[in-house]
């Protein structure tokens, strides 16, 4: 058993998290003919809450249900991953990652996240909000503008061959690379480190 | 006037019949879309995919891992 925990607590190599994604498709699609994705239950949850006449919230919701108990399992494998069966060494880093993010005033590299931004008492600051909360607000409304996240077009939509997941997939990697290379140094600095 | 009302009732009719073909599942039956929610969530983070640090290495060109994962699941 506890060579089993052991095991588990290593962070999964690539070549078996890839497939067991890749799982997913089928087995939604076996399991109920579902199409995968998450960042749709943002809208279902507004359909839900904001029953205002507005036709983007006017659909079947309660057809989605299944949608809400899949994200809703997502944070709980969340929490049961953090909690029971987290990696107890520091993650490894590639030197020039951490060199290049030390040169932008990081520090910590000690967990998944870098603890200076992401962290309860940094969401009232200028690094949190930023960071977080107008992040999080970017995604959400980018998400949804492109009708999907990464999960949904990159995952799902290219294993179906949709040419638009393909187009909404090369410019999720454009907008990445533009934020990390053009816009992070500023915002970094900004926002006081 | 009574077309229109003929046709009206026409698309109700079909829009019933629909709504029955697609229901079917609630309560216990959504159960198993949670526990291949749990799955997904913990790969996600065991695979580190949701780690800001793996992000910024693949972003920077300086990992492979992440472009290793997402060429994976397309096989």
């Amino acid at each position: 058993m506890n060579d089993f925990l052991n095991w588990v607590s290593q962070p999964w190599p690539w070549y078996i998290a890839g497939p067991m994604i890749g799982l997913t498709v089928p087995i939604l699609l076996l399991l109920g003919n579902r199409s995968f994705g998450i960042s749709s239950s943002l809208r279902h949850v507004c359909a839900v809450c904001v029953p205002a006449k507005i036709p983007f919230f006017q659909y079947n919701w309660k057809e989605e249900i299944w949608n809400l108990m899949f994200v809703t399992g997502v944070f709980l494998g969340g929490v049961v991953a953090a909690l029971f069966l987290s990696n107890p060494e520091t993650i490894v880093i590639a030197e020039s990652t951490q060199r290049d993010l030390r040169a932008l005033g990081l520090t910590d590299f000690n967990s998944l996240l870098p603890a200076e931004i992401f962290s309860w008492e940094h969401l009232l600051t200028l690094k949190g909000f930023f960071f977080m909360v107008v992040g999080g607000f970017l995604v959400g409304f980018g998400t949804r503008y492109a009708g999907g996240c990464t999960s949904g077009h990159a995952i799902m939509g290219i294993s179906n061959l949709q040419w638009p997941s393909v187009v909404a997939t090369v410019f999720f990697m454009i907008g990445g690379l533009v934020m990390t290379h053009l816009l992070l140094p500023f915002i970094m600095t900004w926002v006081g480190f | 006037m009574l077309i229109k009302e003929i046709d009206q009732r026409e698309i109700e009719k079909n829009n019933d019949s629909k709504a029955k073909v697609k229901q079917g599942e609630s309560g216990l039956t959504l159960l198993k879309y949670l526990f291949v929610g749990l799955f997904f969530g913990i790969i996600f983070v065991k695979a580190e995919i949701i780690s800001w640090f793996r992000i910024q290495e693949m972003f920077r060109f300086q990992s492979v891992q992440q472009f290793l994962l997402a060429c994976s699941p397309s096989k």
